[in-house]
């Protein structure tokens, strides 16, 4: 009798497609995607209206991008969102039983998890393609598009691709935290502890840890791509101290240090719940 | 011991910790046979249905289905298998239509007609947007079996299945169940404290306690009144089961879980009592299939007896 195979591209494939429709038949992705034009309008309301950019930079959409990207990115709140969002549907089938349907189903453990990853990660991705695109929508709309040319396309499509990477990263982390837990909310705490403790790596001694393994001293790598607004060459969120090889590597690693023993231990532990 | 069947369970054994919840519990189901399993909270039931899903891991002992085992090939395996374990499991923000769909898109068979038909076939309305939240705890109950029978399984592993069903729904289930068999050749292996339901639906009864199977019993499938199972407990089970098989007017006795079961015309039943007492055997108890199973096993139970069959 032939046995079935262990992993199966066809099968991963299946369950990462019927996650993600699953996902978005929640109509959760559709809220935080019409949120997210709105809460940055707020930022957009507060440098234009409050503190007067507009008056202060004469230029283009992608002048204001980085102050505008950089006044939103900072408040963490985007961060926390993803977070949750991953903590959530990381956890949402322990919290509801729905895993013991899932997991007799004829697919493997590892097959389950990397689909259900892969679905998260997918809206993830384009919560952040959302964050960059609101932004550069609402810069457009109050300081003009002209002068825009086909090198700041390349740059901003670079720009939305390392923050895409970036928040894929620090949720994949959140969200491998998160799946060792039984209940939305203990996923969800778990995720953001998960966030602080990446965080306190940054305190570490260099002799601990070499900074370009630190993910966390990539946060605001990404505007490293834009220009920096401010007249100064000093160390600020816009100098690039680590190389864009070093990021890639960095936010593919930690990510993997983190999911590989939740895998493993996800593949060989009874569930009871 | 040899086992054969659609399912063969054999010798699993799980411990949680220094607790030992299943221990070498062994037995087969055939195709198309509808088993029940009974026994009192806390005694190995639904791990044994764990086990059989494969949502926890046996210390020892093994599970084929199809020939599949279930070590070597869990893929294969759960291919053929439809489960509702314990409570429905539901994504509250989803319909029920949406339930079904995740489920068929993770089997590789998204079929729009298919999922309207499996969610009418259990008295779901597969138009309904209404999400699961909105929905009774029976609703629920049908989602969850329409979700385990999705796949057309080859057995159907039901844990307490008619919890929450009002009366109606507990019927139109009953009929269900008992026409699976027929209509997709599926067996089922069923646990639940309605009795009653049991006996109704179900071929045989496998009986666990403290981890162990403690005895099994065949109810009566015959829908006419041709044939009549009788229980008996007597003054010596031994004897009463040896002078019943050599009696030529009965079709089928053996030792059962609470003494001795046989099988007979229903014009035969008078002469049970007359040859038994010609024997000398003295009979304690006996009863016709239909008003036992509720009665006694629930009564032994309760009464602490372990050595049932």
């Amino acid at each position: 009798m032939t046995v079935t195979p262990r992993f199966s591209v066809a099968r991963f494939a299946a369950m990462s497609r019927a996650e993600f429709l699953k996902i978005w038949a929640s109509r959760i992705p559709l809220v935080i995607l019409a949120a997210l034009p709105l809460g940055t309008y707020l930022f957009v309301l507060e440098l234009y209206k409050v503190e007067g950019i507009g008056d202060r930079i004469h230029g283009n959409a992608l002048d204001a991008l980085p102050i505008l990207f950089y006044a939103t990115w900072k408040t963490l709140m985007f961060q926390m969102a993803m977070l949750t969002f991953a903590a959530f549907w990381g956890t949402v089938d322990s919290q509801y039983g729905m895993i013991r349907v899932a997991c007799s189903q004829p697919i493997s453990r590892l097959e389950y998890v990397l689909g259900k990853w892969s679905a998260i990660m997918a809206h993830v991705t384009i919560f952040a393609m959302m964050l960059v695109a609101s932004e550069l929508a609402w810069t457009g709309i109050y300081s003009g598009m002209r002068g825009i040319d086909a090198g700041d396309v390349v740059a901003v499509a670079r720009f939305g691709a390392e923050v895409a990477t970036f928040t894929v990263a620090f949720t994949s982390i959140g969200m491998a935290a998160a799946s060792v837990r039984r209940t939305v909310g203990s996923g969800i705490v778990t995720a953001i502890m998960s966030f602080i403790f990446l965080a306190f790596m940054t305190m570490l001694s260099f002799r601990v840890i070499a900074p370009q393994w630190v993910l966390m001293r990539y946060f605001s790598f990404a505007l490293g791509e834009l220009k920096n607004p401010f007249p100064t060459s000093a160390d600020s969120p816009f100098i690039r101290v680590h190389s864009l090889a070093e990021f890639y590597r960095v936010a593919l690693l930690t990510p993997l240090l983190f999911m590989l023993p939740a895998l493993i231990y996800f593949r060989k532990r009874d569930i009871v719940e | 011991m040899a086992l054969s069947g659609l399912v063969q369970v054999d010798r699993i054994s799980k411990s949680y910790g220094r607790q030992l919840a299943v221990d070498a519990v062994s037995f087969s189901i055939a195709p198309g046979e509808i088993v029940g399993f009974v026994g009192p909270n806390g005694a190995g039931k639904s791990t044994t249905l764990r086990v059989l899903t494969g949502l926890i891991t046996a210390d020892s002992g093994s599970v084929s289905l199809d020939g599949i085992d279930q070590r070597t090939d869990p893929t294969g395996f759960r291919a053929r298998l439809g489960a509702l374990i314990e409570a429905p499991a539901i994504y509250p923000m989803l319909s029920a239509f949406e339930h079904l769909a995740y489920i068929a898109r993770v089997r590789r068979s998204f079929d729009r007609t298919r999922i309207e038909n499996t969610l009418r076939d259990v008295g779901l309305d597969p138009a309904s947007q209404k999400r699961v939240n909105k929905f009774s705890l029976g609703m629920k109950q049908r989602l969850g079996i329409a979700m385990a029978i999705f796949g057309g399984p080859s057995l159907l592993v039901l844990d307490e299945p008619m919890n929450g069903l009002d009366p109606s729904g507990i019927a139109e289930l009953r009929d269900f169940l008992r026409k699976l068999p027929e209509r997709n050749g599926a067996s089922v292996l069923m646990s639940s404290h309605l009795l009653s339901e049991i006996e109704q639906i179900c071929h045989r009864v496998l009986f666990i306690r403290e981890g162990r199977l403690v005895g099994e019993t065949k109810l009566s499938t015959d829908s006419s009144d041709a044939f009549q199972t009788l229980w008996l407990r007597t003054g010596d089970d031994g004897r009463a089961l040896d002078v019943l098989r050599r009696a030529s007017f009965v079709a089928e006795a053996e030792a059962d879980v609470v003494g001795v079961s046989c099988r007979l015309s229903a014009a035969d039943v008078p002469k049970v009592a007359s040859l038994l007492v010609g024997e000398g055997i003295a009979i304690l108890e006996l009863t016709p299939h239909g008003r036992r199973l509720e009665e006694t096993y629930l009564a032994r139970y309760a009464a602490g007896t372990t050595k049932l069959g």
